[in-house]
């Protein structure tokens, strides 16, 4: 699967997959992303996974081996939040590609207070493009 | 029988009066007077749908997402102050204002989104102390901030739900 070695660095106009395992993460009358899909975990280390040089089914494989079936619930992969790497910074985060699975990454950075968290999950989910597994 | 029963006004004239009674017998014209209520806003959804949507959301919520880590990343089971909280703060909603979705966030709280576009859009996170952490967007314009209500709801928030439909 995509065996192209990623940059240590993740570059700006990289890819990053946020996967939607939750139905009520995205909007179908307008295809778009809802702020909650960028919730971070207490943490504080948002799970992505940087999707450049892969086919579409080898994203979808990606999610469902490290994502949907690493979970002790039963979920669906309705598809991901595809966002820029530049579209994270703009925000004020940053991007700790720590390969672990390999192409994970989480965005780090987050502030403490919850609103500002809540503004920049509106910012990303603004930035993002829905696309739903068919 | 004189029942002492207090109810403090809102700043809207379209929210629900809050029960402030000090007597048994308040209460218990306070139990009565909300099954009226209940009775009347289940024939009129139009008047108590913020109540309603919120009480149906937050009863499949309890239900669904009661367990530790509900969503395979650690999340909090939805906080039952934070519930009573969202449904007070439903209660004070102008009718005039949307009905907005109702979610639960990976803390346990409960979240209001009032939604028009991608960058029409506003959430308001109810604490279980009636804390209200709020963001939204409005075009370029960004706001966030954090509010407390109790027995009504602070401009700030009303002003900025409105915005969103402007």
């Amino acid at each position: 699967m995509g065996d192209m070695p990623l940059p240590s660095i993740v570059r700006p106009h990289e890819s990053l997959a946020r996967y939607l395992t939750q139905s009520n993460h995205y909007r179908t009358q307008d295809y778009s992303v809802k702020a909650k899909a960028f919730e971070p975990p207490s943490d504080l280390r948002l799970s992505v996974f940087r999707v450049d040089g892969l086919a579409i089914e080898e994203v979808w494989e990606l999610g469902q081996s490290n994502v949907v079936d690493r979970m002790n619930q039963p979920r669906n992969l309705y598809g991901m939040a595809n966002i820029k790497a530049s579209a994270v910074r703009d925000v004020g985060l940053d991007i700790d590609p720590d390969n672990i699975p390999p192409r994970h990454a989480c965005l780090v950075g987050w502030p403490e207070s919850k609103s500002e968290q809540m503004l920049i999950q509106h910012e990303l989910a603004a930035k993002a493009h829905l696309v739903l597994r068919t | 029988m004189i029942a002492v029963c207090a109810c403090s006004s809102n700043a809207s004239p379209l929210a629900f009066p809050q029960n402030t009674g000090v007597s048994g017998t308040a209460y218990a014209l306070a139990d009565y007077v909300k099954e009226i209520e209940e009775t009347l806003l289940a024939r009129t959804m139009t008047i108590g749908r913020h109540y309603w949507e919120t009480r149906r959301s937050l009863a499949h919520a309890l239900e669904s997402l009661a367990a530790d880590n509900w969503d395979g990343y650690g999340a909090k089971p939805v906080d039952a102050d934070s519930c009573l909280k969202a449904i007070q703060f439903s209660r004070l909603l102008p009718m005039d204002i949307p009905v907005p979705e109702t979610e639960v966030d990976t803390d346990g709280e409960v979240r209001f989104e009032w939604y028009r576009s991608p960058r029409q859009v506003l959430s308001v996170a109810v604490g279980g102390d009636g804390r209200l952490a709020y963001a939204g967007l409005f075009g370029a314009s960004r706001i966030h901030g954090t509010e407390y209500f109790s027995d009504q709801l602070p401009n700030t928030i009303l002003d900025s739900i409105r915005r969103v439909y402007s």
